[in-house]
């Protein structure tokens, strides 16, 4: 079977999911591990396909046709492909930021992905986090619970209360969920190693 | 008038057994209006803008499966003037095969912040149309909105080919809560952010557009064709949204919506994407035997037949995902799972939400295969 391993940048609409996965997509580039990168197509960030070429990435975009599917039915396809394909270290995933990502846990497993070799990587916003909880607070419940780590992110411009606020959060959905506080532009290589796991 | 045929009169009439619960047997839908290009001598970006073409393509296609299993019932119709049914309904500019994207690329949404700060107000000050009509034109050229209503200027004459093809056609027409449009027009990032914030603004402003619904949906013309209409729910999900989110800005308006159409004697076709089963009880508060709750597999339909029994009809829900990756035996377990389960009283099988593109053609024809032995 194949021994790559899935990471999935998840986080709802605008988090942050974008500007981590490249960053860390660049630290793997450096230390010579060999992955893709699936994005949906929508976000305020594209992803600069010629850049990541250079880097020896190629990017598949996945594409939802009805207006209101989030969730990309060609993830499972693409998974397929690449994987026949190449021989992958990685594959960071970045799933819609619109809905719920529990409906791409069936598209991985089916595509022979086990528990194990998929890490949840949930980016939380502190500075949207009383609008999370007051307007989508079914959202969290759903997804804070399938995270295997949690990044809370933009500390340069949330205030304390908001990093506070957004640690208990993600307690109350996940006791003991490992997370990291970062800024994405000052992001240190450990701080990559902890996000992407071992 | 229309002029019916015998195989079109007893499938409506199967469809009216279903929605009132009388059904002896499950219905099976065809569900997938961009799947026929994949399967046919066109390209989809040809298929979407020659809509002569398109149409008749569409039900060749329909015409293949019934060949092989019955369909009982089309829930769309071919998406002719799609673009700006999308537009109209949604404020999002829509990316179009052969435009935009490769000519056999699905549409796909490009959500901008269309809506502007000030704009709620000017909606409830002015009418929807205000903001709609400034935001049109940076979405889409205006000629294939006048296109669009040409096109269903047409809807009679293009109604009688489904009704001589032998397929009643589920839903005629797009509702689209408030909710939903100002979601689209101000970006979803953007309009969670004014829930949070000024819920009461947009309430008014929901409001407003309501009103306008409801008086368009009272005052057009009988359509003796019409069995059903979409009424859209997405970001309004349960799974999505809070309670009070839901309670204020979502529930009331689809309810009224629905209640409008039943009014005009026309069936509400509630289209609801992702995850609903927090709210199922709020569906009871529709009336009995008049509704189709159309889902996707990701709200529970066996937990929906205990809280709602025979309340409302079920349309759905093979997830889109297994139609393009699973096998047709994958297809009919899951099937055969739900319907030993829910039974087929009230039953329309489909597509959940819609089969995409890359759909095996075997698995659309294991819908209305294993709908047989039901
Ligand atoms: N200040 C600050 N801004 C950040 C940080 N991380 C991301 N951003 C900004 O947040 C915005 C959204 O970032 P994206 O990476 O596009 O977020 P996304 O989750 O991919 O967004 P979608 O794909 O639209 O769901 C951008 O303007 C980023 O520059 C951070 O650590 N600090
Ligand atoms: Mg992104």
């Amino acid at each position: 079977m194949n021994g790559s391993k899935i990471v999935l940048f998840t986080g709802f609409l605008g988090s942050g999911k974008t500007s981590l996965l490249l960053r860390c997509a660049r630290n793997l580039a450096e230390i010579k591990k060999s992955s893709a990168i699936i994005v949906n197509e929508v976000g305020e960030i594209g992803i600069d396909n010629l850049q990541m070429k250079k880097m020896g990435y190629t990017v598949w975009e996945i594409f939802g046709g009805c207006i209101c599917c989030t969730l990309s039915v060609s993830l499972e396809d693409t998974l397929t492909q690449l994987m026949t394909n190449y021989e992958l270290d990685y594959i960071l995933v970045e799933p819609s930021g619109a809905a719920d990502p529990s409906a791409i846990y069936p598209a991985l497993s089916h595509s022979g992905f086990s528990k194990e070799n998929i890490r949840n990587v949930m980016i939380l916003d502190p500075t949207r986090i009383e609008m999370f909880e007051a307007v989508l607070e079914p959202y969290l419940a759903a997804s804070v619970p399938l995270a295997d780590f949690a990044v809370i992110n933009k500390i340069d411009v949330a205030t304390a209360v908001e990093i506070k606020k957004t640690e208990r959060v993600i307690k109350q959905y996940h006791q003991d969920l490992p997370t990291v506080q970062i800024d994405v532009k000052q992001l240190l290589n450990e701080q990559i190693q902890k996000i992407i796991g071992g | 008038m229309m002029k019916t045929n015998p195989i079109f009169d007893e499938r409506l009439k199967k469809v009216q057994a279903v929605i009132n619960h009388e059904n002896e047997h499950v219905l099976a839908c065809f569900m997938g209006q961009a799947v026929p290009p994949t399967y046919s001598d066109i390209t989809l970006a040809k298929y979407m803008s020659d809509t002569e073409v398109g149409l008749k393509y569409y039900i060749d296609f329909v015409n293949r499966i019934n060949d092989i299993a019955p369909v009982d019932c089309i829930n769309f119709a071919y998406p002719g003037a799609h673009q700006a049914a999308l537009s109209l309904i949604w404020w999002s500019k829509v990316k179009m095969p052969g435009e935009e994207l490769g000519e056999n690329d699905i549409w796909q949404v490009d959500e901008k912040k269309l809506i502007q700060d000030g704009d709620y107000e000017l909606i409830i000050k002015e009418g929807s149309a205000a903001v709609m009509n400034r935001i049109l034109p940076q979405i889409i050229d205006m000629k294939k909105i006048e296109q669009f209503f040409e096109y269903h200027a047409k809807d009679e004459m293009i109604a009688q080919q489904y009704t001589d093809a032998g397929y009643p056609v589920l839903n005629s027409g797009l509702i689209c809560p408030p909710f939903e449009t100002l979601c689209g027009g101000r970006s979803m990032t953007a309009f969670f952010m004014d829930c949070y914030k000024k819920p009461d603004l947009i309430k008014e402003a929901q409001d407003v557009m309501l009103e306008e619904q409801l008086k368009m949906i009272a005052s057009r013309p009988d359509r003796d064709y019409v069995i059903g209409e979409w009424i859209g729910g997405w970001r309004g999900a349960s799974g999505l949204v809070s309670p009070k989110i839901w309670d204020n800005l979502v529930w009331p308006y689809m309810y009224k919506l629905a209640l409008a159409l039943i009014e005009r004697g026309i069936t509400p076709i509630l289209h609801l994407d992702q995850n609903w089963d927090r709210d199922l009880e709020r569906f009871l508060e529709l009336p009995a035997n008049k509704c189709i709750i159309n889902t996707d597999g990701m709200t529970d339909l066996r937990k929906a037949r205990k809280v709602l029994d025979n309340h409302v009809a079920f349309m759905g829900d093979v997830p889109s995902q297994m139609l393009t990756v699973s096998t047709p035996d994958e297809v009919k377990d899951y099937i055969r799972r739900l319907l030993d389960d829910i039974g087929a009283k009230g039953v329309i099988l489909a597509a959940g939400c819609d089969a995409p593109t890359g759909s095996k053609f075997d698995n659309l024809v294991a819908i209305h295969e294993v709908a047989q032995e039901y």
